[in-house]
Order: structure tokens, then sequence, then C-alpha cells
């Protein structure tokens, strides 16, 4: 099954100094654009796609996948450091780094998150290697009732985010799955609660709502403050918290494996996306953590779950892409647009006629882990001390940068009043105590949900939901993850 | 202070509620197969809402740690008056970013709305200008190099 002789072909292939050079660039560009909240890798793998077109295939999709490991990695910097995800994979980055930035331990929170992506981003690589010759035509199997089985697996994760109040939780949940389904009806195209603005026909667009709920709303609540964190001045003015985090995150060993491959397994998907990986990881980490209590206040546990799940689904997201020809995001479809455009066309046939390319791509997977912890790692020491930068400059520049991210998925205007309203509706939520992730989440699994259902039930009624072995598994799965924390609850009762 | 705290939580659900009003009221017209998701959401979401409404009203009767989770969030929550009005009128900044956006160009805008919102925030003089100008002039580089389509002013950019 594994053609050796075309893996050491591949890695020759990879090692050469125009492929080494596009690699680190392409990890570069990925890093920055990442960094910058809102500001889409696709939107910039999209615009390269023409320059690529001089290059050799292997060395344009190496290009692009490592753009794509490098904005997953960089796209914790501003959800650590001011709660903005700099990609939609990254929401779920903020629920404990940025508690843990806002105490004083913003290096700490960088390391442990440089940390957990290469492991995670490694575990990833290693999989796809190992698994996309096999592992694609699994993907196949994934019908609508199974991928609606998948959404509402993501959703039991909303238990997981409203611990405070579980019926504040179970409410913004359902009314964020509501605000999802606004536009154009996938069966019929009526457009549904639009009202006649013709920008909604599409639904709401993802990238304007994130930095809405997140974003603005945090930077409202940060003109109330002198810098974003009161404490940690001295302890972040040097490698050593960096290089403490990055340690510890090698501590967290269960924690790293288990958000790892359950990130992987849900980037392999086509559809599910890192954003449902890394906030299922999180779910997952927390169920299991002897400290449920401190999670949402700067539990290091959170973050490495996040950001190594986030990381590995990115790697997993190529092997649909590079073996059946379907991508599972915007990003992978730029890549496979570069393929196609090169005269590679990806498919069930891609792992015999362009074997070579395939292992250099997926080889070149492992690079972009290790440039995550040496040049991830060397821009995280200048990036911890924004915590410090007075909000007096700061909220006013930021916000600007998030108006450029809200106009730039869409380039239409439109998306920054959006943002604005999403902003002032987050800043409420957390005023009251509102769960806004659980509410960002519904938004990104409504329409999953919906179109599922309606293709499920349209093939074979609701029966159709139960069928197959995959979608047993699942349902087990989401009876788990309901049920665990009620008994773990009763058994720590008891034992008191 | 109990009061205001009460009558305040009332706002999430009272636009939860709107929201599925709207909802339902435009999608009255459609077919049943658009119908078939948004109606049994907008039913749980009612039903869910009604449950905090009561727990709200009857909050007296309540555990502490519930009646603690329906108060606001101190640290999030603006404390005086002062803080309200910057809040508020960052916001009409931000709207207004967005009414001149499309008139006043990309990079006019910045300058204005940085020129405006830097002093509300509380910097100097200086800061506002050199900030202003030099922030400005970062974000016009930056939508020249990422090529992005942003509406030029009537000074031409």
């Amino acid at each position: 099954m594994y053609d050796t002789e075309a893996m050491f072909a591949g890695i020759t292939a990879l090692f050469q100094f125009q492929t080494l050079l596009f690699l680190v660039l392409g990890f570069l560009i990925g890093f920055i654009v990442g960094a910058i909240p809102g500001f889409n890798d696709a939107n910039v793998m999209a615009i390269l796609l023409p320059f690529t077109l001089v290059l050799d295939p292997t060395v344009a999709v190496i290009m692009m996948a490592t753009i794509y490991t490098g904005a997953q990695a960089a796209g914790s910097i501003p959800a650590i450091l001011m709660n903005i995800p700099g990609t939609p994979g990254n929401a779920a980055s903020t629920l404990e780094g940025y508690p843990m930035a806002r105490a004083g331990k913003a290096g700490y929170a960088l390391g442990l998150s440089f940390g957990a992506s290469t492991f995670g981003a490694l575990i990833g690589a290693f999989l796809a290697l190992v698994l996309a010759p096999v592992l694609g035509m699994f993907a196949l199997k994934f019908g609508p009732s199974e991928m609606f089985m998948v959404a509402v697996l993501g959703l039991t994760v909303v238990s997981t985010l409203a611990s405070e109040s579980y019926e504040k939780g179970m409410m913004i949940a359902l009314f964020g799955i509501l605000v999802s389904l606004i536009g154009a009806d996938s069966m019929s195209g009526f457009p549904r609660a639009t009202y006649g603005i013709p920008e909604l026909y599409d639904g709401l667009p993802m990238i304007p709502v994130l930095l809405g709920l997140f974003g603005l709303s945090e930077l409202l609540f940060l003109l109330g403050r002198a810098t974003i964190a009161d404490q940690g001045r001295r302890s972040s003015d040097g490698w050593s918290e960096i290089f403490r985090g990055l340690k510890n995150s090698a501590g967290h060993q269960i924690n790293l494996w288990r958000s790892s491959i359950l990130g992987f397994f849900v980037g392999v998907v086509p559809g599910a996306g890192a954003t449902i990986g890394s906030f299922l990881a999180y779910g997952q980490a927390r169920q299991w953590s002897k400290d449920r209590e401190s999670f949402g206040k700067g539990n290091p546990e959170g973050l490495v779950a996040t950001d190594s799940a986030n990381n590995a689904t990115a790697n997993g997201a190529l092997v649909p892409m590079l073996t059946l020809g379907l991508p599972g995001s915007a990003s992978t479809l730029v890549m496979l647009a570069a393929l196609v455009l090169h005269g590679l066309r990806p498919g069930p046939e891609f792992f015999t006629t362009f074997i070579v390319d395939a292992y250099s791509i997926l080889f070149s997977t492992f690079l972009a882990a290790g440039l995550i912890a040496t040049l991830g790692v060397l821009l995280a020491r200048p990036a911890q001390h924004i915590v410090f930068v007075p909000n007096a400059f700061l909220v006013p520049t930021v916000t600007v940068l998030v108006f450029i991210g809200a106009y730039a998925w869409r380039f239409m205007a439109f998306d920054i009043m959006l943002m604005i309203v999403f902003g002032l509706f987050g800043a409420i939520l957390k005023v009251y105590r509102y769960p806004v992730p659980a509410f960002m989440l519904a938004i990104i699994l409504g329409p999953l949900l919906e179109s599922n259902f309606l293709r499920a039930t349209r093939i074979g009624g609701a029966n159709n939901l139960f069928d197959g072995p995959i979608n047993k598994v699942l349902v087990a799965m989401i009876v788990l993850s309901l049920v665990a924390p009620l008994a773990t609850a009763l058994f720590r009762r008891c034992k008191k | 202070m109990f009061l205001r705290s009460k009558w305040g939580e009332l706002i999430v659900p009272a636009i939860v509620l709107l929201g599925c009003l709207l909802f339902w009221f435009h999608i009255q017209e459609a077919r049943s197969v658009t119908r078939r998701i948004p109606e049994p959401v907008i039913v749980l979401t009612v039903l869910t809402t009604l449950i905090i409404l009561m727990r709200t009203v009857f909050q007296k009767s309540a555990g502490k740690d519930e009646a603690d989770a329906a108060l606001p969030d101190q640290e999030a929550a603006p404390t005086t008056k002062r803080e309200i009005l910057i809040r508020v009128a960052f916001l009409i900044l931000c709207v207004g970013y967005y009414f001149s956006f499309g008139s006043l160009g990309f990079s006019l805008t910045n300058l204005l709305f940085l020129l405006l919102a830097y002093p509300l925030v509380g910097l100097g003089p200086i800061g506002t200008a050199v900030g202003a100008v030099v922030s400005s002039l970062t974000f016009h580089f930056l939508a020249w190099v990422m090529n992005f389509n942003v509406p030029v002013g009537p000074l031409g950019f």
C-alpha cells in the first residue's frame, strides 16, 4: 500500500531550494495573514493563485498548504492577546487564551499555543501520511445523515460552554441556529427573514459576525481599562514565559493526543472544519479535566486542546481534498483550484498517478509543523507586548482593522454595519453572562444542520438519520457527550 | 440596584423574542419545506426564553449561585456614567464609519475615525495626530498590498 520509493522521491523533491524557499515564504504569508483579525487565508491564497502558475505544481500547492498551516497557527495570537480570533478555527482559543493574557500570562499562553499547535500539526501530518491512501474512501461514506449527526455532536459542546447557566446556553444556541437560517432556503430559495436586504440572501457572512461577536464587543469593554493586562509586565519581557509554555504544553500528553486525533478526523470529514474540531476538543478537555471549575478562567488544558485540534484539522482537511477532490473549506478549495490549474487532478487516482507529488505535499506538512515551533515562537516574543499597549491607542486602531477584516470578506460595506450590530449584541450577551461562543458555534452549525437534515430525511425519511454504523457510533458519542458530565458530577457528589 | 439588574436581565430575552417574532412573521408565506426547520427552532427558543424570563421574575426564590449567574458581569459592565457615555460615543463613531465609508472613501474615513476616536478614548493631541496619520497610511498600504477593492473618496484616495 505504501510505495517507499515514491516516498523518498517525494522527500527529495521537497528538499529542493525552490520548494523550501516557497514553503517558508508561504508559512510567513499565512502567519501574517492569520495574525491579522478577519484577514482570510483563502482570499490571500486566491490572490496568489495566478502568481503560482509560474511555479512547479508541487511547489505551488506546498506554498498554499503552508499558508493554510501558518494562518491556523497564527490565528491564535490575536485570539489569545485580544480575544479576536484570527480565523474562525481559532474562535475556541479565546476561551482560555484570553483570560490567561489578561492575567499577565500572555507569553506563557502563546508558548502553550505554539507547542500544542506544533504537536497537533505533527500528529495531523503523520495521520495524513499514513491514512490518506485509505481514509479518502472512508470520508465518502459521510452522507447527509452522517453530516447531520456530526453537526449535532458539535452542538453538544454548548453544554460545556454554558457552564454558568445551562438554560442561557440553550436559549442563545437555539437563537444562534435561528439566526444562521437567515437567507435563501437551500431547498426552495425563499429568502428567510431578509426583509428585502439583498446582502442577506446568501445568509450571514461568518467573518463579520465572528469579528463583531468576539472582536468589537471586547474592544468596547477594553475602553474602560488602561491596558488589556493589568499585571505580568515584568515576566513578559523575555523568552522565559514563552519557553515555559512551550515546555509545559508537552506535559498534556493525553489531552494533546486526544485533541489532535479528534481534530484530524473532524478535518477529514468534508465541510466539518477547524471550528467544530477545536470546539469538540475543548468540550472533551473540559469533560475529562480534574479542574473543570477553572475552565473559562484561563485553564491551560483548554488552550492546549483547541490549538492542537485546529492544526490537526488543517492537515486532516488535506486528505479528502487530495484523495477525493472534495474541498472542506474555502482554503482547501483554492488549493484544489491550484492543483487543477497545474494539471494535477485530485481524486481516488491521485495516489497512483501523482504519487511523488502527493508525498511531497504530505511531507511538507511536517516541515510546516516545525516552522510553527521555530518561526512562530520567534514572532511570539514581540507579539506578547500587545497586552501592555495603552488601550487609548490600541482600541481605535484595532477597531479599524476589524472594520477592514469585515469588509474584506465580501467587499461589501454592509458587512461593516452587520459587524457593528453583532458587536453590540455580543457586548450585551457578555454583560448578562450569556455564552457568546455557544451563539457563534450555533451560527456555524445551523446551516450544516438544516441542509443535511432536509437532504437526509428527503432520501429516506427520519429513520435514515439513525441508519448505518457511522450514524450509530455518532449517536453513541452524542449520548456519551451529554450523559458523561452528568454522570461525572453525580459520581463526584457521591464520592464527597 | 437589584431592580435595575433585574430589568436589565430582560434585555437579551426581549431581543431573542423580537428576533423570533420577526423571523416567524417573514416566513409565513413560505412553502412548508422552508419552514420545516425554523418553526420548531422558534418554538424551542421561545420556550427556553420563557423559562429564563420566569427565573428572572422569581429570582428571589432561586439559589444564590443561580442568582449570581443572572446578575450582570461586573467586570464587563460599565460602572460609571462617563464610561457608558464613552462607549455609546464610540459606537456612534463606528456607525459613522459605516456611513462615511462609501462617500469619503476608505483612507479618508480611517483618518477621520481615528482623529475622533483617539481623543475620545484618552489619547493626547500629539499622539492622536501622529497615530491617526501613521495608522491611516499603514492601512492604506495594507489595502494596496492585499489588492483590496476599497472605495475611493472625493480626493482620489
